[in-house]
């Protein structure tokens, strides 16, 4: 855990030194101690801009891909640990496809516009909660809520909403393209209003589920044995799903569908240090946001000035890693 | 242990449904302090259901449980998980948890969600798999464990609970004999340090050596309860189970030795008119066979293992009950054939020489008569010449007739009569 957040803070520091503005480190040093204590920097080190960049610009950016890190990673750890299946991701009740659905109406619909910034967010938000609602109301019968029909139904929900998208799509194809690059996932337009929204309900999503970690240890061996040991299972796990769905469409809201994450860094780190959610949460959480801090770096710098979506780096780089950890492993 | 030991268990009236399908039905079942009850029935009799039933895993479509006095729903979970420790029949766990991680699961009722765990935790963990003998597995994953380390593992955990109520489901699952035996010893321990157990059990024999009390279920209905000896009779085990046992009573305990499945499970199917031929020495190896040609599955008893009756039956697969030879019959094989006669339509009384020792088949044939029922007696050669029981033989035979049995010229006529009884519901008798 020491060593991942040593690695998170030299990661924090190499992703801000780094960009199409072309600073040195020392440089973005200077500049952020002139943020910090002002009386400490030396001005003449760095250009009068550098501060104004580094603050309007990089730090959002990087504060929003940690933010969206741990809240897909620890997302996805609690659905695995919720649903005991290892291909649980935090996208599996519809929310990526309601999200879509929301935002491709918010790009399309220019009358949008006028709720500025937020108009994209604030819709794909609303969409990804009413598609997972939506998938857990048609799981649930008599008051009872299956594993199998709430994964069958996030299939089914996730296919409709986006053969909506996808028609919506079509018929207005000069927005295609900006509607395509949101759903690849990215960090462009972080801001510090932003972060401001989707930090508290992050950060809030987050230590609920560490608070809840000891029982999700108990539910791993199925509902029935959690309620034998004395855990409220039913409830527990309802709660869960509710708080890693609204800590999912919090993240995707601002950063799009950024794949892979929440599907393998549960399970890397799983593979690790066990899959005790006590300690499982945190350093999925850590190791989360500084995996999507790092590819969001790579994502910004390696085509510089061109970026690309985040979501392809992160899967680029995910999928072969994860099948050398698990073919080193021998399995999950 | 902190928990007080004193936690009576009451179902009142429980019935269960599951949709259209009533798994039980208004059983009481009171379990008190102190207890150690196996429960035993058939597969689907609702054994399972009746016990998580006891622990509100399943809510009751009518009828109540109580706990101390008070309903299940007024308990919190963990308040309900510190006085009732479940064993279910199995778990599922495909997370590399170590042995001792899963084991200290079960002592989330007693911990706080922060903090470190209480010392008391460790050496309840400890205790715990001592007890079952897997300390040595405690770094292990649980997914490389065999299964019947997984199901030490899982009664462990419970456990480690440290309830004053233990409610275990076929916990013998997977488990080797020694480790069967382990198991019951341990539970035989813990109840004299004062737990309350109930235990489903599969094993009849296990359950009846180790159990203070024994109840039956049978079709989500509690048949019976009492102790083991009370209890396990060849008439209850054939209504419940189908099975013809016999029931030997060396020392306290009983111990059944199951010889067949009851004749109404195999023959009535096939042939739909149960025949039970009551002879020895011999006196019914034709009968046997032309019957079997027929096409029925006639039960024979009392048959000396020496005797000719003895291998025909065997031959044809017939259910026999069987005796030693050359002593008196021994009162469990009389037992069993008043089980068969009961379940016959017809009786058939052969021609055997009687002496003081088998005249149970006529006592047997007697009674059944006297209720009314078909018996047919073959009196070739008659009773007087086979009399070596100073009359009392030719005096059952004369009373049987006197209650309506029909006496028979040849062995003819007794297929004949029996293809008639049996009418349409024998075909091949023509």
């Amino acid at each position: 855990m020491a060593g991942l957040t040593a690695g998170l803070l030299a990661a924090l520091a190499v992703a801000a030194s780094v960009g199409a503005a072309g600073l040195r480190p020392a440089q973005v040093f200077q500049a952020t101690i002139s943020l910090i204590a002002p009386s400490w920097a030396h001005p003449q080190t760095y250009p009068a801009w550098a501060p104004r960049l580094l603050m309007d610009l990089r730090f959002p950016r990087l504060m929003m891909a940690l933010i969206a890190g741990a809240a897909l990673s620890s997302a996805g750890a609690t659905f695995q640990g919720v649903f005991r299946n290892p291909l649980a991701e935090p996208y599996l009740l519809g929310i990526s496809a309601g999200a879509g659905v929301g935002a491709t109406i918010a790009i399309i619909w220019k009358p949008l516009a006028a709720l500025g910034i937020y108009s994209l967010p604030l819709l794909a938000f609303v969409g990804a909660l009413f598609a997972a609602f939506l998938v857990y109301r048609l799981a649930t019968f008599s008051g009872q809520t299956s594993g199998g029909s709430l994964l069958l139904s996030g299939v089914a929900v996730g296919s409709t909403f986006t053969a909506v998208m996808s028609a919506m799509m079509i018929a207005t194809e000069p927005d295609m393209h900006t509607v395509f690059v949101w759903l690849m996932g990215g960090l462009t337009t972080s801001s510090w209003s932003k972060v401001a929204v989707a930090g508290p309900v992050v950060a809030a999503g987050f230590f609920y589920m560490v608070f809840m970690a000891r029982r999700m240890n108990l539910l791993l061996m199925g509902e029935e044995r959690a309620w034998e040991l004395g855990v409220d299972a039913r409830r527990t796990r309802r709660n869960l799903l509710v708080v890693a769905s609204l800590t999912t469409a919090a993240a995707v809201a601002f950063s799009g569908l950024i794949g892979f994450v929440g599907l393998m860094v549960p399970h890397m780190i799983r593979l690790i240090i066990g899959p005790d959610h006590r300690h499982l949460l945190p350093a999925t959480a850590i190791f989360g946001a500084l995996f999507l801090l790092v590819a969001d770096t790579v994502a910004r710098t390696a085509f510089a000035p061109a970026e690309i979506p985040v979501g392809i780096i992160t899967a680029f780089v995910g999928g072969p890693f994860f099948l050398y950890l698990l073919r080193a492993r021998r399995g999950v | 242990m902190p928990a007080p030991l004193d936690a009576p268990l009451e179902a009142r009236g429980v019935s269960v449904r599951f949709g259209p399908r009533t798994v039980l039905q208004d059983v009481d079942l009171a379990v008190a302090t102190g207890t150690f009850l196996g429960l035993l029935g058939p597969n689907g009799s609702g054994k399972t259901t009746l016990l998580r039933a006891l622990t509100g895993a399943v809510v009751p479509s009518s009828g109540r449980v109580l706990l101390d006095g008070r309903e299940l729903p007024r308990f919190t979970r963990p308040e309900i998980a510190r006085k009732i420790g479940v064993v279910p029949q199995t778990f599922n766990l495909d997370f590399k948890f170590t042995v001792k991680e899963v084991v200290a699961l079960g002592r989330y009722a007693h911990g706080k969600t922060w903090g470190a765990p209480p010392p008391e935790d460790a050496n309840a963990v400890a205790t715990a798999m001592d007890a079952l003998g897997i300390a040595g597995l405690a770094d292990r994953p649980v997914t490389q464990l065999s299964g019947g380390e997984r199901q030490r593992v899982l009664i462990a955990q419970t456990l480690a609970q440290e309830t004053p109520l233990l409610l275990l489901d076929e916990p013998l699952n997977n488990l080797d004999l020694n480790h069967q035996l382990e198991v019951m010893q341990l539970l035989a321990r813990l109840h004299a340090a004062g737990r309350t157990i109930v235990v489903v059990l599969h094993d009849i024999n296990m359950a009846a050596q180790y159990c203070r009390e024994l109840a039956v279920l049978a079709d989500g209905r509690l048949v019976a309860r009492g102790t083991p000896d009370q209890l396990l009779t060849p008439v209850l085990l054939l209504e419940v189970f189908g099975i013809r046992v016999a029931v030997h009573r060396e020392g306290g305990r009983p111990y059944i030795t199951p010889l067949s499945l009851a004749p109404a499970a195999r023959a009535r199917g096939a042939a739909g008119y149960q025949v039970h031929v009551i002879t020895g020495g011999g006196a019914a190896v034709g009968l046997l066979e032309d019957l079997t040609q027929k096409g029925f599955t006639p039960t024979v008893g009392v048959v000396s293992v020496f005797d000719s009756d003895y291998e025909t039956a065997r031959r044809y697969g017939l259910d026999v009950v069987s005796a030693p030879p050359f002593q008196p019959l021994p009162a469990e094989a009389v037992a069993e054939e008043r089980v068969m006669a009961a379940e016959a339509d017809c009786l058939i009384v052969t021609p055997q020489v009687f002496g003081p020792g088998n005249l149970a088949g006529l006592e047997v044939a007697l009674e059944a008569a006297l209720d009314g029922r078909c018996v047919l007696v073959l009196d070739v050669p008659p009773i007087g010449e086979r009399d070596l029981s100073d009359g009392r033989a030719t005096a059952l035979q004369r009373g049987m007739l006197a209650g309506g049995a029909v006496l028979m010229p040849d062995a003819a006529s007794v297929l004949t009569t029996v293809c008639e009884r049996a009418g349409r519901r024998q075909s091949s008798c023509g």
